[in-house]
């Protein structure tokens, strides 16, 4: 049999006098585990890359450990350490074999006062008193060495397994003692390897650490057998903003990104959070990066400081006010939460884009649960990238909003109207759940022209004229109202319709009302200075108003027929496109004949005097 | 003891002590952000540091070199320290940051003179200070075969004849009496006590 002894020059000297002995058959081979506190690498670290050494050369029957390593701290009790090691990393495969523990210890104090001393009462642990080499051996022959040849899959499932995890007891390390930094390093390794990121950030540490080996033991995951399901398949740019960005989901996004054929762009800030002296300059650092980058999605982790894991109300949380500026500046980002907490209830508020939680050790226990996680991810990123057009909307609606209050043309009814914007945004959001809102949302804007066009400072309607108004001068395009068949009633215009839209040129208006067509062609016309009023789809605009948005159930109103209409009334309200027309190509102003015949026909034979 | 705490992570302090400790071990002891030269140790018995500061700004081997030389028993905490190991005749401790916050007040309070003897021992186990060192004593014995000292004293190697004599001079116990049994009545004492 071949035996390995780790020490630290405290066990019986014939035991590691040579680094090499044989003992009646049995070959003895000594390795020292003098970690050296002096060092900058951490225990873990040392013992990994010692044993990954060791575990390089050659198998082993049996491993025999003293209790403890260290040199004046005999209740360090390291040698439980080490062979805790051993039993969770695949890599040295030696996870079955039997282990010695070598000393006088008292087995009671040990179980007492070590969180692994449970591990003594596991699957092949044995402890022994033993001093000479004679001892040794008889008691080493005495075990049962038969090499347990077993996969580690199979070792995972294992019932004794089960029994060694649920005797040992490996603490999170205090800078992974609260929920979000251990949530954190764990579900980036976890989702990173999941999508088969090959050398995840922070691996070593990960592959080092003791208490992330027992994770990765006790909770071993799910095989990913279809990664390209799992990558983002949608256009558009996202924004990760995340003090963690660069310690593994920076790699980890950006890997989920190459999935789309479309060519989704990715990108991260971050890095410099640990570093700025206040919210304020972090607030200020991601509003930069927003104007430059121009995301449509923003993933935004609400606690970027230190400072905010002691904020008890979350609408002061730096993510929060960082939110809070997204959706001043545009409601149409979308913006899902990205978090490691377990308080989800305290985000809702922030949460109508979405919520994506990082995959917490305690959630780790059902098997598929990563795919589940990053399967949810996916889609929550995948729908808002598709609601990107809602930023576009947003953008033109903000526009629209600001020329009505420069223009006060609404006058008293300027807040009103910008409140009926904001209604429409809320609609378009809504038509992402059910197709029937963009018809409510094209309704209400296009109400908001309809409006326009009625106000008395835009278009003053007499009862046999219709003017455009332009400040103190007025157009005079329709006249002579004469009642026709049918409720009708027939004027003269200056503008007449063919080939579905009016054009300049003087023709015959009929109808029971002056209708929005009319009006917003008439504007087009003569305000703006434009040959017919086919132009900036207009004429689509208003058919669409009557047809596919008035009838809602039965039709689907477009994204791009929402972008058409919200186009036209960037157009429409912006006074730097007005063009006026000479006043000459509208009728000229009543003679004093053609009042003097108006008035006859309404009061009879009248006599002016001069 | 007079202590200084060197932690620029202000807020990971606040969070392992919480509000009361944090403003009871303010009174006991000094605590700054970084420090800018070894001076500013001069006038402490005991120093503790946060150990990534040091790594980060490259202080660490001449922080340790400082302590070695003046004789000034260090402590080094932090978050990524997973095993808590006393070396340099236990004047260098390194610890787990959670492990240093959740110990230092009460340390303090027990020990609120300018200078004792064996701190970091102390610091670690308190009353039971001792412990470790019976058990490193004990298991010199069973290493060299032997019951009590007077039996090891012939074969004890060079090293451990000095950490034997430096463990036998913190007991303050001669080499006759120090024997299996008698470290095993010590401990059943300590054990009795604590219950």
């Amino acid at each position: 049999m071949n035996i390995l002894i780790l020490h630290n020059s405290n066990i019986p000297l014939e035991l590691f006098k040579y680094p090499k002995f044989q003992f009646k058959g049995n070959d003895y081979f000594s390795e020292t585990l003098d970690y050296n506190p002096r060092q900058e690498i951490d225990f873990d670290t040392f013992l990994c890359n010692k044993l990954n050494d060791i575990f390089g050369k050659m198998l082993y029957d049996v491993i025999i450990i003293p209790f403890s390593l260290g040199e004046e701290n005999y209740t360090d009790y390291s040698g439980l350490r080490v062979a805790t090691h051993i039993r969770l990393t695949k890599e040295w495969n030696h996870f079955t074999a039997p282990i010695v523990f070598l000393g006088n210890d008292d087995i009671q104090d040990i179980i007492c006062y070590s969180d692994l001393g449970g591990m003594l009462t596991t699957y092949r642990v044995y402890t022994s008193q033993a001093w000479t080499k004679e001892e040794i051996n008889n008691f080493v022959n005495s075990l049962n060495s038969t090499k347990y040849s077993v996969s580690y899959d199979d070792w995972l499932n294992d019932s004794r397994f089960k029994h060694f995890l649920s005797r040992t007891h490996v603490k999170a390390p205090a800078n992974y003692a609260t929920h979000h930094s251990a949530t954190n390093k764990w579900s980036i390794f976890r989702w990173s390897r999941y999508i088969g990121i090959e050398n995840v950030d922070g691996q070593d540490e990960i592959k080092n650490s003791l208490y992330f080996k027992y994770l990765k033991s006790k909770y071993p995951g799910a095989e990913n057998t279809d990664q390209e399901q799992l990558l983002i398949n949608e256009k558009g740019r996202i924004l990760l903003v995340d003090d963690e960005a660069e310690k593994g989901w920076h790699r980890f996004f950006k890997t989920m990104c190459k999935g789309s054929s479309y060519g989704a762009i990715f990108d991260s800030i971050g890095n410099g959070f640990k570093k700025a002296v206040s919210k304020e300059e972090i607030i200020s650092q991601v509003e930069k990066k927003i104007d430059n980058y121009k995301p449509d999605v923003v993933l935004l982790d609400l606690r970027l400081r230190d400072e905010d894991y002691f904020v008890n109300d979350p609408t002061e949380l730096t993510g929060a006010k960082i939110f809070d500026k997204i959706k001043e500046n545009n409601r149409g980002i979308q913006v899902v939460i990205f978090s490691a907490s377990n308080k989800i209830w305290n985000y809702l508020p922030f949460a109508s884009d979405g919520i994506i939680l990082k995959e917490s050790v305690e959630m780790s226990m059902k098997a598929d649960y990563t795919k589940e996680c990053i399967n949810n991810t996916r889609k929550i990123l995948e729908n808002c990238l598709k609601r990107r057009y809602l930023k576009d909307f947003y953008s033109k609606i903000k526009d629209i909003k600001q020329f009505i209050s420069d223009s006060n043309c609404f006058g008293d009814r300027t807040e009103e109207l910008v409140g009926r914007l904001e209604i429409a945004f809320d609609l378009l959001k809504m038509n992402c759940e059910k197709n029937e809102y963009n018809a409510y949302a094209y309704l209400q804007l296009f109400l908001i022209i309809e409006e326009y066009t009625k106000l008395p400072s835009v278009m003053d309607d007499t009862d046999t004229d219709l003017y455009l108004c332009k400040e103190s001068d007025r157009y005079r395009i329709l006249k002579d109202k004469k009642p026709g068949s049918g409720g009708n009633f027939i004027y003269q215009s200056a503008i007449y319709f063919d080939c579905g839209h009016y054009s300049l040129g003087q023709g015959k208006y009929i109808g029971r009302f002056i209708d929005t067509n009319f009006r917003v062609s008439t504007l087009l016309i003569f305000k703006f200075g434009e040959n017919t009023s086919g132009v900036h789809n207009w004429t689509n605009i208003n058919t669409i108003r009557s047809t596919k948005a008035a009838h809602p159930e039965s039709n689907v109103v477009t994204n791009d027929e929402i972008l058409q209409i919200l186009n036209f009334m960037n157009y429409f309200f912006d006074k730097n496109k007005v063009n006026w027309r000479p006043q000459k190509d509208a009728f000229p102003e009543r003679t004093d004949e053609e009042n003097a015949v108006l008035l006859q026909e309404k009061f009879g034979n009248v006599t002016f005097k001069k | 003891m007079k202590t200084i705490i060197i932690d620029e992570r202000e807020i990971r302090k606040q969070q392992y002590l919480g509000v009361g400790d944090e403003e009871k071990l303010n009174t006991m002891c000094t605590i700054s952000k970084d420090f800018e030269s070894f001076q500013v140790f001069d006038e402490f018995s005991l120093l503790a540091i946060h150990q990534s500061l040091l790594i980060e700004t490259g202080r660490f081997s001449d922080v340790l070199g400082y302590a070695e030389v003046m004789k000034k028993p260090l402590i080094l905490f932090s978050g990524g320290i997973t095993q808590n190991i006393v070396s340099n005749s236990g004047k260098l401790l390194k610890i787990n940051a959670a492990d240093f916050y959740s110990k230092i007040t009460q340390f303090l309070m027990e020990y609120p003179e300018e200078q004792i003897d064996y701190p970091l021992l102390k610091f670690m186990y308190g009353k039971e200070w001792e412990k470790p060192l019976l058990l490193r004593y004990k298991s010199l014995l069973w290493k060299y075969g032997a019951k009590e000292t007077s039996q090891m004293v012939n074969m004890i190697e060079k090293n451990d004849r000095e950490l034997e004599y430096e463990i036998r001079e913190i007991l303050n116990q001669d080499s006759d009496t120090i024997s299996t049994d008698w470290i095993n009545n010590r401990l059943n004492e300590m054990k009795e006590a604590a219950l």
